[in-house]
């Protein structure tokens, strides 16, 4: 493709320029407070598996904590980090300038109003009791429409593009935004939802407020950043396309996978078994697109923010095809229900997303701000996040696969809890990590964004086009 | 994808027998519901061996009052489904919500200090819960409101029985014409895997578990559908215009070709089905997918009755133990002495005469005092959820076990207290 992003030039220093990079800024700044506070929350939560009598307080209980660490990772941390890339690669891939900067602050407000009162209202305890939907539902309106004015801001700086044609970036943040809003709606409406019919919409909105919502973004910003910082177009565009169709069409009817032998229609558990299958079509066109386009690169890219892009790929693909084959009845007798489950959203949510918007923020802000991160800096939080994640994921696999085992042979309940004690406490030494990298990429934050660093006026003169 | 199912699956008729609940324990749910149970307590038995010990496989009705649903993702602790049956003791309940780790050390489930009061003089009215010492925080103990809710919420929590069970367990008539096969083996085998769905007397509930008294298949000349639904499970099928949708699982990697053909067995010569009679062998063709044009074999080929056993067998009982006593008692037979009573050392489960220990077991106890300790915890009763052969296994293992020194029992011995109402 001709109008490729690596093509379109970026103009620096223009008044319209300032106001994206101001927008842009904050919304990261923002996402990282999110981070680095939803991920001590985790790191507590997981200590409590160790010492169950540590902090027995209403408000610092397992049972209300869980839900804020991660309603606060999803709406809060990674939703705001992506609709601020969205915006950006929406202004710079049409070669626009940003619809409403109202608009943003706007959206910013509602997202951060939502996580606020979210955050509160669950240690109340004040819940509506369903996984990844726990937010009151006057909650959820705000998350909703801080969704609306933000997609509504996408659409409207797209459709002051130069050309005619619409960057594939574009399509996924779009798409993916305009389809969650639906899935929003949908799962706030009672008339279906009771007893087991509420098992069926949770079961289609526990999985797609994942894979409709972070994974086209993450993908869609990836889709930007990565030509730029590799200066080269993307390997394919029309396989871009193919993966983007095939992961709208397949994605929406997997969600029963997540209650397998349970009393839900059989019938509706097949089916999204095959359609588990049929999501290896767009994973695996997606990451061979996006591995294509690394091919050939030199050593320098292990000094670069696409190594984040390419850990996110890897942990796409490992992640998805996970998926895929935890899907199927046999493994899930033995995983389902086990800790397994959350090594592979921790790699998933963690390994893929979280690290492909590293990649994007790394490789988009200094190029908005001016501002460059330290390199040394970049690379102690791309190590602490990387070691800490593996260790995290390997140990709950372990612990999941011993769970299921000690059931399958029949073992005392309580057993199954002392077998896993012990990988429960290197899940803790990998969050911990994990955390450490957190805070190390809030400071990275704040050296591209409101510092004045020396970092910046070293960069200023060797800045790539 | 998600609408329509909702609306489909939202109108799922209640289990019979299943109750709705009292406002008592719906506010108990909602206390459930804002502190996160429902992260680590699935409710959800699955038709798997694992999820045994937690009742029989859920039915889609039996969700039919339970919207916040709570099936749950994630087991870190034990199912929920059916506790109101398994610990049925709301002391026991009390105890271990205020502090998990007093009757089971290993828990990490956190404590709820929050749902109770701690006040210097007992209220008229309420009870203590009686926490052993170095759990207790100085003071009296008792549930608040919220405490008082969960726990009636935890005890509603009760898998309604499958089957109307108006007359108790029917002791297995002695059949008049030799049925050759061993009908002993066949209905324990049918109790711990079909009868959970079955029913014990093979009526199922219609339109949820397919009934098996009067089913053409179980009553065929051929046996070849009847075993290769028993070996690879059956779903989605239309009996009598009806159709099933729960799934019933394959049992070929979980029983031997034996232990098939006495199910079977049992099946076809029980609640006046009169199908012929099939051999291992028929099994083992099955297995292989071979077709049976012939006729079941003759009844003598089939397996010599087995003849009663009068050891026991300690791993079995060790193991029923821990599924069902353990959480008071200790593993260790311990108990926590004031609150829930030791058994090492206990002069019943030492005594020669063995019926006051089975009689305890069948029908529980409660109120009891023991060396001059009166314990208030109410035990429940294991006439309706262990088979004599398990009751005596339990039994063996506690009167063998810590030092105790009691005579062992038998089946036979449970099967007449039983009878001795």
């Amino acid at each position: 493709m001709l109008d490729s992003a690596a093509a379109i030039p970026l103009r620096t220093g223009a008044p319209d320029d300032r106001v994206l990079a101001r927008v842009f800024a904050a919304y990261v700044a923002s996402a990282a407070i999110w981070l680095v506070f939803s991920t001590a929350v985790g790191l507590l939560v997981s200590f409590k598996f160790a010492y169950p009598d540590f902090a027995t307080t209403p408000a610092l209980s397992f049972g209300r904590l869980r839900a804020i660490h991660t309603s606060g990772t999803f709406y809060a941390w990674a939703s705001q980090a992506l609709i601020g890339l969205a915006l950006f690669v929406a202004a710079r891939s049409s070669g626009a300038k940003l619809y409403s900067e109202r608009l943003a602050w706007i959206s910013l407000a509602l997202l951060n109003l939502a996580a606020v009162l979210g955050t509160v209202t669950l240690d109340l305890g004040f819940t509506y009791g369903q996984e990844y939907r726990e937010w009151l539902w006057w909650i959820r309106v705000i998350l909703g429409l801080g969704l609306i004015t933000a997609v509504w801001n996408m659409i409207a700086t797209v459709e002051r593009r130069e050309g005619e044609h619409i960057y594939i970036s574009n399509w996924y943040t779009i798409g993916g935004t305009l389809w969650t809003i639906v899935m929003v709606v949908v799962s706030m409406l009672p008339w279906y939802q009771s007893g087991l019919g509420q098992v069926a919409v949770q079961a289609f909105f526990m999985h797609n407020a994942v894979g409709l919502w972070f994974t086209p973004l993450s993908l869609g910003v990836s889709y930007y950043a990565l030509p730029k910082l590799l200066n080269r177009p993307i390997y394919s565009y029309s396989l871009g396309v193919f993966a983007f169709w095939t992961n709208l069409i397949f994605y929406p009817i997997i969600g029963a996978h997540h209650f397998e032998f349970s009393p839900l229609p059989w019938w509706l558990q097949t089916t999204a078994i095959v359609f588990s299958v049929a999501m290896l079509v767009p994973v695996l066109s997606g990451t061979a697109n996006f591995l294509l386009t690394f091919r050939g690169t030199r050593e320098w890219i292990y000094r670069s923010p696409a190594m984040f892009i390419l850990v996110g790929v890897y942990g796409y693909l490992l992640g998805s095809t996970q998926g895929t084959f935890e899907a199927f009845r046999s493994l899930q007798q033995l995983w389902h229900l086990t800790n397994y489950t959350v090594g592979h959203s921790h790699l998933t949510m963690y390994g893929f997303v979280t690290f492909a918007i590293w990649g994007g923020i790394y490789a988009l802000l200094p190029r908005a701000t001016g501002k460059y991160p330290y390199n040394l800096a970049m690379g102690i939080h791309f190590w602490l996040s990387a070691v800490g994640v593996v260790i995290y994921v390997a140990a709950l696999s372990a612990a999941g696969t011993i769970q299921g085992l000690d059931w399958f042979r029949g073992l005392t309940f309580i057993q199954s809890v002392e077998d896993a004690a012990p990988y429960w406490l290197w899940r803790s030494v990998g969050g911990s990590l994990m955390f450490a990298g957190h805070l190390v990429f809030a400071f990275n934050v704040w050296t591209m964004t409101y510092s004045r660093s020396y970092a910046e006026l070293a960069a200023a003169e060797t800045v790539p086009a | 994808m998600g609408v329509l199912p909702g609306i489909w699956l939202s109108k799922v008729p209640p289990t019979p027998g299943l109750k709705p609940l009292t406002p008592l324990e719906a506010r108990g749910r909602d206390v459930y519901v804002s502190e996160g149970c429902f992260y680590c307590h699935t409710q959800q038995v699955r038709p798997l061996s694992g999820d045994k010990p937690f009742g029989r496989p859920s039915a889609p009705g039996d969700y039919a009052y339970q919207t916040t649903e709570l099936l749950g993702s994630e087991r870190t602790g034990p199912d929920l489904s059916n506790i109101g049956t398994r610990q049925s003791s709301s002391i026991w309940q009390y105890i271990h919500l205020y502090q998990p780790r007093a009757v089971v050390p290993q828990s990490i489930m956190p404590a709820f200090p929050w749902l109770f009061r701690v006040v210097d003089e007992l209220p008229p009215g309420e009870k203590a819960v009686p926490l052993p010492p170095q759990f207790a925080p100085g003071g009296v103990v008792v549930p608040n409101d919220d405490g008082k809710a969960l726990a009636a919420y935890l005890l509603s929590l009760k898998q309604p029985a499958l089957v109307p069970t108006q007359s108790g367990a029917a002791p297995l008539s002695p059949t008049t014409e030799p049925l050759g096969f061993d009908a002993t083996k066949g209905a324990a085998l049918f109790a711990d895997n079909c009868a959970s769905c079955h029913g014990a007397e093979g009526k199922g509930v219609p339109g949820t578990f397919p009934p098996l008294a009067g089913d053409p298949v179980v009553s065929a000349a051929n046996p070849t559908a009847h075993i290769s639904a028993v070996l690879r499970g059956l779903s989605g099928k239309v009996i009598n215009v009806q159709k099933y949708e729960a799934q019933m699982p394959a049992f070929a990697d979980q029983l031997a070709d034996q232990q098939i053909a006495d199910i079977i067995n049992h099946e076809r010569s029980s609640w006046g089905n009169r199908g012929a009679l099939i051999s291992a062998a028929d099994v083992v063709a099955a297995r292989a997918n071979e077709p049976l044009p012939k006729q079941a074999t003759s009844p003598e080929q089939v397996s010599p009755i087995a003849t009663p056993t009068p050891s026991f067998d300690a791993a079995e009982g060790s193991k029923l133990f821990a599924d069902n006593c353990a959480a008071c008692h200790g593993a260790e037979g311990k108990g926590v002495p004031g609150t829930l009573p030791p058994l090492a050392g206990d002069q019943v489960v030492n005594a020669t005469d063995p019926a006051e220990h089975i009689t305890a077991v069948l029908r529980g106890l409660s109120g009891k005092a023991i060396n001059g300790q009166k314990y208030e915890v109410e035990m429940p009763p294991f006439a309706d959820r262990l088979s004599d052969q398990q009751i005596a296994d339990i039994i063996n293992h506690e009167r063998t076990s810590w030092g105790n020194q009691g005579p062992l029992v038998t089946p036979a011995d449970v099967t007449k207290l039983r009878a001795n109402k």
